[in-house]
């Protein structure tokens, strides 16, 4: 759907016809519900953040400037919405001091398969608090342009950069910490 | 356990960029839709007051100037309208006034007997 359609979309809205909100979600409901599920790593969490994101939508939308693309708009809301569920839920996060990060020589990352190695950021990822692990993914989800990261969580783009370093630091420290745990326990099994 | 900057990039856009988990169940958009017609009626019954501002504003004026005839109207007269024309408004500035008194007279008492607490209660941990 290009931005144009979009703006048609959300002028009938706008007028009183709801249903035109479906195209809107139904053309935007992928890019919603990735993004809260990456963000929440929890399904049912996030189909409940992507169904609030869009209710959120339709009764922000008149307050919708169409000087930024709707996806920007959306990605927004989406976020924000995941941020409040987690915090809410409070999901809990370890910290990160936790880990033993001290860094050996056995291989790395590379040698797990592509299922592993995501399972593996997915559980790296939670343990970062709730706004780092939405900027990081936000951050690689799109290759996002750090301009799109600041919009999107509302920081200054030098906000955003120094926001984006400290998770990536972050999320290292703690995929090397997890690592080391895992191999070790291969190691015992052994 | 060493991961250098690039493959952490790698690794986590990939991360990010795989849907396979990603599954939305078929009825999304009508969930979607009921919530977001839900939220539009709500919306649409509370925005609708039964009685406006202005209403409001109309009845109370309204109120307020019976009240006042009431209180403050002349006692010979009988009409409402005698009533309201008669209203004494120098007696409803004194009893403002003497309103104003009582409050900073009760407000100092309050204060005067605040101190005095702090006071003595200092002397006894001395």
């Amino acid at each position: 759907m290009t931005e144009q359609e979009v703006h048609i979309k959300i002028a009938e809205v706008l007028s009183g016809n709801t249903s035109s909100f479906a195209t809107l979600v139904d053309s935007y409901k992928n890019l919603v519900h990735s993004v809260a599920l990456k963000i929440t790593a929890n399904q049912e969490l996030a189909e409940e953040v992507a169904q609030d994101t869009f209710v959120k939508a339709y009764q922000g939308l008149a307050k919708f400037k169409q000087e930024s693309k709707f996806s920007t708009w959306i990605y927004q809301i989406t976020y924000f919405t995941a941020i409040n569920a987690l915090r809410k839920n409070k999901v809990e996060t370890t910290e990160i001091s936790d880990f033993n990060t001290a860094s050996a020589d056995d291989g790395g990352i590379d040698h797990l398969e592509k299922e592993d190695r995501n399972a593996l950021i997915e559980k790296a990822l939670t343990y970062l608090p709730a706004q780092d692990r939405a900027v990081v993914v936000l951050f690689y989800l799109k290759e996002m342009s750090m301009e799109e990261v600041a919009e999107i969580t509302k920081l200054s783009v030098s906000n955003a950069k120094v926001k984006v370093h400290r998770s990536r630091k972050k999320l290292h420290d703690i995929l090397s910490g997890l690592l080391k745990s895992e191999l070790n326990t291969i190691r015992y099994e052994d | 356990m060493k991961i250098d900057d690039k493959d952490l990039d790698k690794i986590v856009s990939d991360y990010a960029q795989d849907d396979s988990k990603h599954e939305l169940p078929s009825n999304f958009t009508y969930n979607v839709m009921q919530k977001v017609e839900a939220a539009a009626q709500k919306k649409a019954a509370s925005k609708k007051p039964l009685i406006g501002f202005v209403g409001w504003l109309i009845f109370g004026s309204f109120a307020a100037m019976i009240a006042l005839a009431v209180i403050y109207g002349s006692v010979s007269t009988t009409g409402f309208g005698d009533k309201i024309s008669t209203i004494d408004f120098s007696r409803i500035y004194d009893e403002i006034k003497l309103g104003v008194y009582i409050v900073s007279a009760v407000a100092t008492l309050i204060f005067v007997d605040m101190l005095f607490r702090k006071l003595s209660n200092k002397r006894k941990l001395s």
